[in-house]
């Protein structure tokens, strides 16, 4: 899984808690609003059952006043139409009721009459189930249906006006209605300051659109029917404002998760997401351009992009550089391979010419010393002097031919290093030399082992050694042979009291064939310091040359410790 | 010298081959010499019935067509001639040159002079050889 899709899921999980705690917000707001709510339809009940005791209030007092009175007991017997004009039928006008009933106590219906508007209706009797309930408990409130509508009735027994305590056995039943007719709701809606509706059905409480609560109030029959609900609808503002806020406080905390989350997600792109992908691409590419996109980066990525840039700068180089040291090596190793094969047949060329030039040279003194021997009695001296001349360049010659092929053996045939008891050796090389008895040598005591190929060594002794017997013009020949520990390498030294050279001569001394003496008058081939010289540098040493006309001469040399 | 047994010089040069002549014939060495110029021509002579073999060859190392080294090897492992003796005569002063001769089985190593004073020092030294060491016959 990606990083950025695991940041991604991270971010969602936050946005999934901050949207249920915005539920959980929500959920404390709707308990608060239904504890609201629930006191508000508390008290618009209360409101409504205060407002229709109120109105009932009258005409139950009314009823009850009536039903302790002599003329009423009076009017029972006689069914005097004045008096019942004059005292019932004022009841419609002064009290707005709708109808009244008397009976006697054997439900001989005295007086019933029942109007709607100032008309008189068709009358309905009240039901005779009613009697004996009204007879027991002296009151009764219900409410019945008729084509007129629903009638709110009171009923009370009749008794004499001196038992108002209502004692005495019932003399009659008196009712009083009130038709619940469009007036009386009119009257209610003042008083209440809602909506008033007659509904045969209850409808809920709480009405989500319109913000207004509505609270009923059952119609009882006298045998516990409900004919239907008066209902009381009001608005209020609070409820719109709650409603509004958290409306707007949804809204807003969505927003505001939205916004959150949106921002982050940007965030992350721009900060994280752009950056870490130009690192990627450059990485992946790295082309000059998607490079050039890492300077662009900023705060922590501006870091590593100058980090990458410099990793790529040091690749470059290191490229560069390789590619510089490939074609060097290339170069080399052609140069070595040429200087190799040149170096080979350069050996095998003087090896060979070398070689081939000593047969006819011999040839040349043999025959010369025959011509010598055999016709020495027709040779007169001149003739013979020069075939002697003749026979000495010839052994001259020969010299220069051994030289070469000596000086070219140097590398051309390989030694096996071993190990070399100098004191043995030096003693060895000084023998072969055999100085003349006017020599006095001294070789440093305790001279070390070496590692070295036996007869190149043995050359290079005996050649310094020899140079040192062969030019020294003193009585009394001094040579000294002196060893020196320089750390890693040994210093050899030859010196003696020869006639020493100038400093101008330290180089052509080394140079092949190079000699200080006329040939005549030393016979010489030049040939043994540089093949000395040649010997030590194979074997990674130095050589030089400390002289000074008159001073003697000293050759200093270096063999390594270790080969 | 070993009485009537012939010499045979194997030498491409034929100044060499007189040199070597003419010391013997100072030496008073009067064996027959037979001179072939090459390690071949000196096979076919030894292979040839008709010729007697020789008392010992003198044998040059530088050679056109077949050289010492290669007549060596070939002559070493014939059974009829590798007992003769073989004398190196040859300018070569060259230590390989040496160690192969002789692990070939030769008798002497012999590098020729310029001087002919000393090249007749130096034959002088084979025909004492010859003459003082018992060999096979």
């Amino acid at each position: 899984m990606r990083t950025q899709h695991k940041l991604l899921i991270s971010l969602l999980i936050t946005a999934l808690m901050l949207f249920s705690g915005f539920l959980f917000i929500l959920k404390i707001q709707k308990q608060q609003n239904d504890i609201l709510l629930n006191s508000g339809i508390e008290q618009q009940n209360s409101i409504l059952k205060t407002a229709i005791d109120a109105k009932s209030d009258l005409v139950y007092r009314t009823v009850y006043d009536y039903t302790y009175w002599d003329a009423l007991i009076e009017y029972m017997k006689t069914s005097d139409k004045l008096w019942a004009n004059d005292n019932l039928s004022t009841l419609f006008t002064s009290f707005h009721v709708n109808g009244v009933w008397l009976y006697t106590l054997e439900l001989k219906p005295v007086f019933l009459e029942v109007r709607e508007d100032s008309l008189n209706t068709k009358p309905f009797d009240i039901p005779k189930n009613i009697f004996p309930i009204l007879y027991k408990n002296k009151y009764i409130r219900f409410y019945i249906s008729s084509p007129e509508g629903i009638y709110e009735i009171f009923g009370a027994t009749v008794h004499p006006s001196d038992d108002e305590a209502r004692n005495t056995p019932p003399r009659g039943y008196f009712f009083m209605g009130k038709l619940l007719n469009n007036s009386y709701l009119g009257e209610m809606e003042k008083l209440t300051g809602g909506t008033i509706t007659l509904t045969p059905k209850r409808t809920t409480a709480v009405n989500d659109d319109s913000n207004s609560i509505t609270t009923s109030y059952p119609l009882k029959s006298w045998d516990n029917n409900t004919l239907g609900w008066i209902e009381l609808s009001r608005e209020y503002d609070s409820i719109t404002v709650f409603k509004k806020l958290s409306g707007i406080s949804t809204i807003s905390l969505i927003g505001l998760a939205l916004v959150i989350l949106i921002n982050f997600v940007i965030a992350f792109s721009l900060l994280v997401n752009i950056p870490l992908k130009r690192i990627s691409q450059a990485l992946l590419t790295k082309s000059s351009e998607d490079r050039l996109r890492l300077k662009t980066l900023k705060s922590e990525f501006k870091k590593i992009g100058l980090l990458i840039e410099s990793y790529f700068e040091q690749q470059e180089a290191l490229e560069i550089e390789i590619d510089v040291r490939k074609k060097t090596e290339a170069q080399k190793e052609k140069l070595i391979a040429e200087l190799d094969s040149a170096n080979r047949e350069l050996k095998d060329f003087a090896y060979i010419v070398s070689h081939d030039l000593k047969a006819p040279l011999r040839a040349i003194g043999s025959i010369s010393q025959w011509i010598h021997t055999d016709y020495s009695d027709k040779l007169d001296e001149d003739g013979k002097m020069q075939l002697d001349l003749l026979l000495s360049r010839v052994h001259r010659m020969q010299n220069l031919i051994e030289g070469v092929l000596s000086y070219s053996r140097v590398t051309r045939v390989k030694e096996e290093n071993e190990e070399i008891d100098l004191n043995k050796l030096v003693g060895e090389a000084i023998e072969m030399v055999a100085p003349p008895d006017n020599f006095v040598i001294n070789v440093d005591r305790d001279l070390p082992n070496v590692t070295f190929g036996p007869t190149r060594l043995l050359q290079v002794f005996e050649n310094l050694v020899s140079n040192a017997v062969k030019y020294n013009d003193k009585e009394t020949g001094e040579i000294t042979i002196h060893c020196t520990d320089r750390g890693n390498e040994w210093a050899f030294s030859v010196s003696d009291n020869g006639p020493g050279i100038e400093e101008k001569y330290f180089e052509k001394i080394f140079q092949i064939f190079q000699t200080l003496r006329a040939r005549d008058e030393f016979e010489s081939t030049g040939i043994g310091l540089t093949i000395v010289k040649k010997i030590i540098e194979n074997n990674g040493g130095t050589i030089h040359v400390d002289s000074a006309p008159g001073k003697g001469t000293t050759f200093t040399f270096t063999i390594l410790k270790l080969i | 010298m070993i009485k009537n047994k012939t010499i045979l010089l194997v030498e491409d040069d034929m100044i060499d081959a007189m040199t070597v002549k003419r010391a013997l014939k100072e030496l008073n060495v009067i064996n027959p010499v037979d001179t072939v110029e090459n390690g071949e021509e000196a096979l076919e002579f030894l292979r040839d019935s008709k010729n007697e073999l020789p008392g010992i060859i003198l044998l040059d190392l530088n050679m056109p067509r077949m050289n010492g080294i290669e007549f060596l090897g070939i002559a070493k492992k014939d059974e009829k001639l590798k007992h003769i003796p073989v004398i190196i005569l040859t300018t070569s002063l060259e230590e390989i040159d040496r160690i192969d001769t002789f692990s070939l089985g030769v008798a002497g190593y012999m590098v020729k002079p310029v001087d002919y004073k000393q090249f007749v020092e130096v034959i002088k030294a084979i025909k004492l050889y010859w003459s003082l060491s018992e060999l096979p016959c």
